[in-house]
C-alpha cells in the first residue's frame, strides 16, 4: 500500500517506527565506529604494554646471547591466541629469537622497523626497543597481532546485541507510539468520521467536539465554522429554490391562463377562422367557424382539413376541395395571401346529408423568422344567403336593400362564371401552346431540307451560276437558317411557359459575372465601360434567371454597339410597389417611349434585323419568366440616348427584404 | 651495511663483533670467544648495582680490571672505547697481582691466576667488585660469575651468594639466562 493511501493511524505509527529505527541504526553505526576505534586503540596499548614487558624481560637474553632463553620468553605469548608471530632482533638487526618456533623468516619483517604500531590488513604490528637501564639498545622486539579477528569477533558479538536492543527499542516504540499517536489521530479521525457522516447524510447541523487548542483544534473550529456557513448557505439556497419554484409555478399558471385567454380570444373571434399547419392539418378554429360548419372542435382539430370537409359526393361538379387546395398550395409556395373567388363547398350536416353552402375564402400565411410558412390562416365568409337570396326572394321588403343584395349576389355569381371562363381560357391556352410547340417542331424538318438542298444545289451548279443566281441561292439559305433560329427561339419560349420551376437560392452576382465572362463582349477595338452593383441573392429558378440576365446583358451590349464609348450599368433599386427592381442600363440606340408596350411582345421589334440581329423573342421570354416568378417587367428609353430594362421580383423571393404577410 | 654505516662508530664496532660472534657458520676461535667475553664483561655493568660509594663521583668511570695474563689484548680496549654505562665511560686496567687491585668495579681474573684464586678472593673480599672468570673452580673459590662453554656458546654460571656478600645486587634478569651455583659448588 502506498504511504498516502494508508490509514492515518498506520501512517503515524509507520513514521514513528521508521524514525526510531533510522535513529537507532545511525546511533549504532556511530557507536560501532567509536567502539572499533577504541578497540583498536586499546589493542594497540595492550600490545605496546606486552611488547615493553617482553622487551624488558629479554634484555639479558639479548645481552648475553642466550637464544634459548629468548625463545622461552617469547613462547609465553602462546597464552594469547591472537598473537600471530613475534621476533627478537639483535643489535645488528638479525632475527635472534622467534615465535612460534615454526615461523619462517619470510613471514617476519626482514629488518626491525621504526618503534611504534601499525594496523595493516587486519594485523596490528609493533616494534619495541629492547633497552636495559636506559643505556644501550640491545635489540628490537617485533609483535604481530590478529587485530582483524578481534574486531570481527567483537562485531559479531555487538551485532547480536544490537539486534536484540533494536528489537526491544522498536517494541517499546511501537507500544509507546500506539498510545501516543492517539493524541493526534483521535481528533483527526473523529473529524474525518464526522465529515464522512455529513457527506453521506447531508446533515449540516452536527458539530465536531473541540478537543484541544492545537492545530487540530483550530481545524475543528474552522470545520465547524464552515459547517455553519454551509448550513446557512443550504438554507438560503433552499429558500431561493422554493421561492423560484413558486415564481415559476405562478408564471406557469399565468402562462397557461394567458394561453387559454389567447385561445379564448381566437375562438371568440366573430369571423370564421381556421389555423392550418403547412401539412393542412387543423390547428385551431373559431367558435363561429364551428357553428357555421356544424362540427365540434374535438372532431376537427388535429385532422387534415380535406378529411374533415370532403366535397359533396352527390355534386359531380364540386370543385371546392380542388380550388381551396390550389389556393393553399399557392400560399405555401409563394408565402403570400391568396384571396379566392366565391366557392361552393357543401357541408355535411349531422344527419349525413350535405347542405349547399357558398364561401368567400382568404388564405393568409403566417411566416417564421426564415420566411417559411409556419401556419396558414384560412378565413371564410359564409355567403350562401347572398348567393341563394335571388332564388328565395320575391317577398315584400325594402326594395332597395333587396336590389342591392341582388346585385351583390349577381356579382358573386358572375365572379363564379368568370372563374370558370378563366379556367377554360387557361385550358385553351395550354392546348394552343402544345399545338404551337408541335407545329414549330414539325416545321423544322422541312426547313432543314430547304437549307440542305439549297446547299447541295449551290455545290452542284455553283460554278455555272452567275452572280445573281448565287445571291438568290444565298438568300434561300440564310432565310431558311433565320427561320430555323426563329423556330428554336419559339420552342424555347414555349418551354419557358411549360417547364416546371425549381425554386432555389440564386447568387445573382455570380450569374451576372459568368454571363459577362462567357459573352466575351469586350473586343480589342472596343471596350465596354461596365458598372456593376452588388445584387441581393434571390430564391428563383436558377436556369431561368440566368436566361433573363443573359438576354438583358446581350441586348444592352448589342444596342450600345454603335456607340464609340459603350456603357452598361447593372444594378437594383426599390420598385414602384416595395418590391426590388433589377435593371440593365445602356447608352445605345434607345427607343421611343411611344412603342414601349410593343417591346415585350413576341416577334415585336423596334429595329430591323439588318440593323441589329435578333428574332424578337428575347424580351417576351424575359417577361414570361419574370411573370412566372410573380414579378413584373418594364423599360424606359430615349431614342438615341439609351435604354433601361427593369424586372422586379416579389420581396419574398429576395434576401434581406421584409416578408409581406398581407 | 647501509644501516651500519649510519650508526655511531661504537655501534659499528660492537655490531661487527656481535655479527662475528653470532654467525653460526663461523668456526669458534679463541679470538672470537674472547671478543664475546669482552662484550659480556661490560654488559654486566647494566645488570649489577654497586653499593653507594663504589664510585668516587657520579662521573667517575667504570673500571674493568684484568688480573693476570690478558687474554683480550687490545681487543677489549677497542670494544669499550666510547662506550658508556649509566653515563660513565669505561676504563680498562690491567693488574699483575691482587694487591695492586683498587678502584675497580668489575674484575676479570685470567686463567693464569687459577691456582691463586683463594688468595685473590681473600685480598679483594672487602671490595665491592664483581668477579668474573673463565677458570675452573672459580665458583667454588667464591667467584661470582664464571664463563663456561656450552655447545660452543658462552654461558654464565652465577653465584648470587658471593655477590651478596660483596654487597652487589645482581638483576634477576641476569640470573634468568644463567646457571645458579651455591657456595662451595663449581
Amino acid at each position: 500500500m502506498r504511504m498516502q493511501d494508508m490509514p492515518f493511524r498506520r501512517k503515524l505509527m509507520t513514521i514513528i517506527l521508521t524514525t526510531t529505527a533510522v535513529v537507532m541504526a545511525l546511533m549504532s553505526g556511530a557507536f560501532v565506529t567509536y567502539e572499533v576505534v577504541t578497540i583498536r586503540k586499546s589493542l594497540a596499548r595492550q600490545m605496546q604494554t606486552l611488547g615493553e614487558m617482553l622487551a624488558a624481560n629479554s634484555t639479558a637474553a639479548l645481552a648475553f646471547q642466550n637464544q634459548d632463553d629468548a625463545t622461552e620468553i617469547l613462547s609465553a605469548l602462546s597464552a594469547d591466541k591472537h598473537v600471530i608471530s613475534a621476533a627478537l632482533y639483535d643489535k645488528s638487526g638479525h632475527v635472534f629469537a622467534r615465535y612460534p618456533a615454526a615461523v619462517t623468516d619470510a613471514s617476519l619483517p626482514a629488518a626491525p622497523g621504526e618503534t611504534g604500531y601499525v594496523f595493516n590488513q587486519g594485523r596490528l604490528t609493533s616494534f619495541s626497543p629492547v633497552i636495559q637501564a636506559k643505556s644501550d639498545r640491545l635489540g628490537t622486539l617485533y609483535l604481530a597481532y590478529d587485530s582483524g579477528a578481534i574486531v570481527s569477533e567483537w562485531m559479531r558479538a555487538s551485532l547480536g546485541i544490537g539486534a536484540v536492543v533494536l528489537a526491544i527499542v522498536l517494541a517499546f516504540a511501537y507500544l509507546l507510539s500506539r498510545h501516543l499517536q492517539q493524541q493526534i489521530s483521535h481528533p483527526i479521525l473523529a473529524l474525518a468520521d464526522m465529515a464522512r457522516d455529513i457527506s453521506t447524510r447531508r446533515d449540516y447541523s452536527v458539530r465536531a467536539p473541540e478537543l484541544g487548542k492545537d492545530e487540530v483544534g483550530t481545524l475543528t473550529t474552522a470545520f465547524n465554522e464552515m459547517l455553519t456557513q454551509l448550513q446557512d448557505l443550504t438554507r438560503s439556497l433552499e429558500e431561493k429554490v422554493a421561492k423560484r419554484t413558486a415564481e415559476l409555478e405562478a408564471a406557469n399558471v399565468e402562462l397557461r391562463r394567458s394561453e387559454a385567454e389567447v385561445n379564448n380570444l381566437f375562438e371568440s373571434l366573430p369571423g370564421l377562422y381556421v389555423v392550418l399547419t403547412p401539412d393542412l392539418v387543423i390547428k385551431a378554429a373559431s367558435d363561429a367557424y364551428l357553428r357555421a360548419t356544424n362540427v365540434s372542435r374535438e372532431a376537427i382539430v388535429g385532422r387534415r382539413i380535406f378529411d374533415v370537409f370532403p366535397d359533396n359526393p352527390a355534386d359531380s361538379d364540386a370543385t371546392g376541395e380542388t380550388n381551396v387546395g390550389a389556393s393553399l398550395e399557392k400560399v405555401l409556395r409563394t408565402g403570400e395571401t391568396n384571396v379566392m373567388a366565391i366557392q361552393r363547398y357543401d357541408i355535411r350536416g349531422t344527419d349525413g346529408t350535405y347542405r349547399e353552402r357558398y364561401w368567400s375564402p382568404v388564405n393568409s400565411p403566417v411566416l417564421d423568422a426564415e420566411r417559411k410558412v409556419r401556419y396558414i390562416i384560412h378565413r371564410v365568409e359564409e355567403v350562401t344567403d347572398f348567393v341563394l337570396r335571388k332564388a328565395e326572394k320575391g317577398a315584400a321588403g325594402e326594395e332597395l336593400r333587396i336590389k342591392m343584395e341582388n346585385i351583390e349576389a349577381e356579382i358573386y355569381r358572375s365572379s363564379q362564371q368568370v372563374q370558370a371562363a378563366n379556367r377554360q381560357l387557361e385550358a385553351a391556352n395550354r392546348e394552343l401552346e402544345a399545338f404551337s410547340y408541335s407545329v414549330s417542331h414539325d416545321l423544322r424538318a422541312p426547313l432543314r431540307h430547304v437549307d440542305g438542298f439549297a446547299a447541295m444545289l449551290a455545290k452542284h451548279v455553283g460554278s455555272s451560276l452567275d452572280e445573281r443566281g448565287k445571291h438568290l441561292l444565298g438568300t434561300i439559305s440564310s432565310a431558311s437558317k433565320k427561320m430555323g433560329r426563329l423556330i428554336d427561339d419559339l420552342l424555347s419560349f414555349s418551354r419557358t411557359g411549360r417547364t416546371e420551376m425549381k425554386i432555389g437560392p440564386v447568387d445573382q452576382d455570380a450569374v451576372v459575372a459568368s454571363v459577362i465572362a462567357e459573352g466575351q463582349f469586350d473586343t480589342a477595338e472596343k471596350k465596354i465601360a461596365w458598372k456593376i452593383a452588388r445584387l441581393p441573392a434571390i430564391r428563383a429558378d436558377a436556369a431561368m434567371m440566368r436566361q433573363v440576365w443573359a438576354n438583358l446583358i446581350q441586348n444592352a451590349v448589342k444596342y450600345s454597339g454603335k456607340n464609340d464609348a459603350p456603357f452598361v450599368e447593372i444594378g437594383c433599386q426599390p420598385g414602384p410597389e416595395r418590391e426590388v427592381a433589377f435593371f440593365v442600363k445602356d447608352n445605345g440606340v434607345g427607343f421611343d417611349m411611344k412603342y414601349v408596350d410593343k417591346l415585350f411582345g413576341v416577334f415585336q421589334r423596334l429595329h430591323s434585323s439588318n440593323e441589329f440581329e435578333g428574332t424578337g423573342i428575347g424580351l417576351a421570354n424575359i417577361r414570361r419568366i419574370v411573370a412566372r416568378h410573380g414579378g413584373q417587367t418594364w423599360a424606359e428609353g430615349v431614342l438615341g440616348q439609351g435604354a433601361t430594362f427593369f424586372f422586379s421580383l416579389p420581396p419574398t423571393l429576395v434576401d434581406g427584404q421584409a416578408p409581406r404577410t398581407t | 651495511m647501509a644501516l651500519l654505516s649510519r650508526l655511531a662508530p661504537r655501534w659499528r664496532t660492537i655490531g661487527l663483533a656481535a655479527a662475528l660472534a653470532l654467525a653460526p657458520a663461523l668456526a669458534f676461535s679463541a679470538a672470537t670467544e674472547y671478543q664475546i667475553k669482552a662484550v659480556f664483561l661490560y654488559n654486566f655493568a647494566e645488570f649489577v648495582d654497586w653499593p653507594a660509594g663504589s664510585f668516587p663521583d657520579p662521573q667517575a668511570p667504570l673500571v674493568i680490571g684484568i688480573l693476570g695474563d690478558d687474554p683480550f689484548g687490545s681487543m677489549i680496549d677497542e670494544a669499550v672505547k666510547g662506550e658508556r654505562v649509566s653515563g660513565r665511560p669505561i676504563v680498562i686496567r690491567r693488574f699483575r697481582t691482587a694487591s695492586e687491585i683498587s678502584g675497580c668495579q668489575i674484575l676479570f681474573i685470567s686463567r693464569s691466576e687459577k691456582d691463586r684464586l683463594p688468595e685473590i678472593m681473600r685480598d679483594i673480599r672487602d671490595m665491592s667488585v664483581l668477579t668474573v672468570s673463565d677458570a675452573d673452580g672459580f665458583s667454588r673459590a667464591g667467584g661470582m660469575i664464571r664463563f663456561i662453554m656450552e655447545n660452543n656458546k658462552v654461558r654464565l654460571r652465577i653465584n648470587p651468594q658471593a655477590a651478596k656478600q660483596a654487597r652487589l645486587s645482581i638483576s634477576s634478569k641476569l640470573l634468568r639466562p644463567a646457571q645458579i651455583v651455591k657456595a662451595g659448588e663449581d
